[in-house]
């Protein structure tokens, strides 16, 4: 032992060993100074390639949203790096199934973050995985932008540095219904019919609100949350309809909507419909087999992005590298979110997630998006989009039914009470929708 | 009165459809003595397939029962190839190993219908005849209700004729009383087996044809129908098919009549109550047997 310690002292005083540890620190400092160059250059991306991830539903029970998400994600995404990336770093995407099980969102989330931390994170589908992953990228230090999930909570009440919103919230989308209905005329006796889930309980708190504000004497005579699990409409259909409602509204779409229009039609019910048609279903429904009465609210109306300057682009790329298929309103939705985040990025020159929140807060940002050139990036890191709301009626143009050309775009503005306009606007940290009830 | 009725009527509707697919799952429990999760994949497979076939052979009304009995006999050959490949392996083995194979059935079918299908809902139109609504206490009850009340109590009587009027069902009565006596007199209990278990299929698969053009069709109908299915079993008794009619008629009519007072999202707290104070009051169910 003691023959070994001696050995050490002597190679550490030696020449050699001197110049080894001097070329070797030499070397660190230089390899600590480059990368803090290139980390300075790339705002912080690996190796040139900075990782993005969606989480979203492809297997689960709403899986026909997923596939458009993702697709959607890849493809602006591939334009954006055949543009030459963002500030030098090509942009690569993995894609991971939530299985509409926050449980399962929150899962894949921390394996994708152990195995390769990710710049960006984006999606998920279901509104209660988005604010249980939130809690997570927020920890972690990475921004979440949502292209679907829409709770006024993620970027309202438990707004997070990290959390944007690319779309409009279910809070806006159920104040512009209610506010469309009120505005027809033909309700008087309201019903809501909704999944019980927070973005189902979300949408309707939402049109009460706007509803005890503009038509003080409206009656809701029921008021039916569903378990999502439900497959049966008929026996709730039945209760609703032997309450006479005027008007029905939630935020049904999928499955669940097909099978409810089917009972509808059966029982030649002229009760008024407004519910979330998305494509996939009007596609499955077809024309010539819409109920009476069939109104519907989006935050996507394919019709109307597909014709923006960038939403021509993204259509054009999108059914290049999908065979010809369209994207659907979830599509155009995913798009936005990574349009907005790629804005911020080249705004902040970082990939960083609070030079990202900095860059917010400044104000007077805007971004390019399906929505239509120069799209408001609200303090509260909230898209200003609109919703579209407004009749459904056979369209032969696209060979199943969607919006008729009389749908209203509703903006953020001309929906949510002015004093919580005002909160968003001035950058208030933490605004409470649901005091404005 | 009248919305009582109307519930009432709704609940046996889907009581109905619920039969068929219990009867089935019972069935193939009482004579093969195995849970199979896969029924309600099978069911699945039915609505899918009928879809299908109703695209190529049209939506008349006679299309209609070439697509629901073509998804069924489709189906009930699948059923006997997944008896003679993978369950008769298993008879013997622990209930984890058979439970875990139906379960690792349920993930393939559950997978094959995603590759072959997507994930987009899928719609068949309304057979002419049973198309809209019978005017009745004020309203119109959907045509096509009362016909799958109809189609049920019609699966009840061919149930009882199969099972105590055939020589086939006097088989499946003895193997669920003693299969092994039944082997010892020199049946051939493994073809019994195929035949009982693709019997069970086909209705599962009727039902799930059945369902079609009521019910937008998706991925996940599996899991949802099993779990009915598993309850109004255990209520009835696992391995009776009168049970299964008791069972049924319970929790779909209970959970349509728990709507005039109860929100929806309730209906699982109904079902699960049900089968609580059942097993609570009988453990082995209401017509099953303490073996």
């Amino acid at each position: 032992m003691k023959m070994f310690r001696s050995s050490v002292r002597d190679w550490r005083t030696s020449r050699s060993m001197r110049t080894v540890l001097g070329s070797f620190t030499l070397g660190l400092m230089g390899a600590a100074f480059s990368s803090g160059i290139a980390s300075a250059e790339t705002g912080g991306c690996v190796n040139g390639e900075a990782q993005a991830l969606i989480v979203s539903d492809v297997s689960g029970r709403l899986g026909v949203l997923g596939p458009s998400q993702s697709t959607a994600t890849q493809t602006v995404i591939d334009l954006i790096n055949k543009d030459g990336g963002l500030l030098g770093c090509k942009v690569k995407l993995t894609i991971k199934d939530e299985q509409l099980d926050p449980a399962v969102a929150v899962r894949e989330l921390k394996k994708a973050i152990a195995t390769n931390k990710p710049n960006v994170v984006f999606g998920p589908t279901l509104s209660s995985s988005m604010l249980s992953m939130a809690k997570i990228t927020n920890a972690q230090g990475i921004p979440l932008f949502s292209g679907e999930g829409g709770d006024a909570q993620f970027v309202m009440d438990a707004r997070e540095p990290g959390n944007y919103m690319a779309i409009s919230t279910l809070y806006q989308d159920g104040r512009a219904a209610a506010k469309y209905l009120v505005e027809s005329g033909k309700c008087k006796r309201y019903g809501f019919l909704y999944p019980d889930i927070v973005a189902g309980r979300d949408i309707v708190s939402a049109f009460r609100g706007q509803l005890a504000e503009s038509q003080p004497d409206a009656q809701i005579v029921v008021d039916q949350p569903y378990n999502l699990q439900n497959k049966d409409f008929g026996a709730i259909i039945q209760a609703i309809s032997s309450k006479s409602p005027d008007c029905v509204f939630g935020n049904l779409l999928g499955p669940d909507l097909g099978s409810v229009y089917k009972i509808w039609n059966q029982r030649k019910l002229d009760i008024l419909t407004m519910f979330y048609p998305d494509t996939a279903t009007l596609k499955a429904v077809g024309n010539g087999n819409l109920p009476a009465n069939t109104y519907g609210v989006m935050r996507a109306n394919v019709k109307t992005m597909a014709a923006t300057p960038v939403g021509r682009e993204f259509t054009e790329a999108y059914k290049a590298a999908n065979n010809g298929a369209a994207p659907d309103e979830w599509a155009y939705a995913a798009a936005s979110a990574v349009q907005m985040w790629a804005s911020m990025v080249k705004a902040a020159g970082s990939f960083d997630y609070n030079a990202l929140d900095t860059a917010a807060k400044k104000g007077g940002l805007t971004f390019d998006s399906v929505y239509g050139d120069g799209v408001e990036i609200m303090p509260n890191h909230q898209a200003n989009a609109w919703s579209n709301v407004g009749p459904v009626v056979d369209d032969s143009e696209l060979g199943h039914p969607y919006w008729s050309s009389d749908s209203k775009a509703m903006w953020t503005k001309d929906v949510i009470p002015q004093p919580l306009y005002e909160a968003i606007l001035s950058g208030k940290t933490s605004t409470r929708w649901t005091s404005a009830q | 009165m009248n919305e009582f009725l109307l519930q009432l009527l709704s609940g046996i509707s889907a009581a109905a459809v619920l039969f068929l697919v219990a009867s089935g799952f019972t069935l193939v429990f009482g004579a093969l003595r195995i849970i199979n999760f896969a029924h309600g994949s099978v069911y699945m497979l039915g609505a899918f397939l009928a879809t299908s076939i109703s695209d190529f052979v049209g939506t008349g009304n006679v299309s209609f029962w070439i697509s629901a009995l073509l998804a069924g006999f489709s189906v009930a050959a699948l059923g006997a190839l997944i008896e003679i490949v993978c369950l008769r392996r298993i008879y013997h083995r622990d209930v984890a190993i058979q439970l875990l194979v139906t379960f690792g059935l349920v993930m393939i079918i559950g997978g094959l219908v995603r590759g072959i299908w997507g994930s987009a809902p899928r719609q068949t139109a309304m057979p002419p005849l049973f198309d809209g609504g019978v005017p009745m206490l004020g309203t119109y009850f959907p045509t096509y209700s009362l016909f799958l009340i109809c189609v049920g109590s019609a699966a009840v009587i061919a149930l009882w004729l199969i099972m105590y009027q055939t020589s086939l069902g006097r088989l499946i009565r003895g193997a669920v009383d003693d299969r092994q006596l039944l082997e010892m007199a020199g049946v051939n209990v493994p073809l019994l087996f195929t035949a009982v278990f693709s019997l069970g299929a086909f209705f599962a698969g009727i039902a799930g044809a059945l369902v079609t053009p009521q019910q937008t069709i998706s991925v996940g109908l599996d899991l949802d129908v099993i779990v009915k299915a598993v309850v109004v079993v255990v209520i009835g008794g696992l391995g009776s098919i009168g049970g299964a009619l008791v069972g049924s008629l319970m929790v779909g009519v209970a959970s349509s009549i728990a709507l005039i007072w109860l929100p929806p999202s309730w209906s699982l707290i109904v079902v699960f109550g049900l089968l609580v104070t059942v097993l609570a009051i009988s453990p082995q169910g209401l017509f099953g047997k303490v073996r």
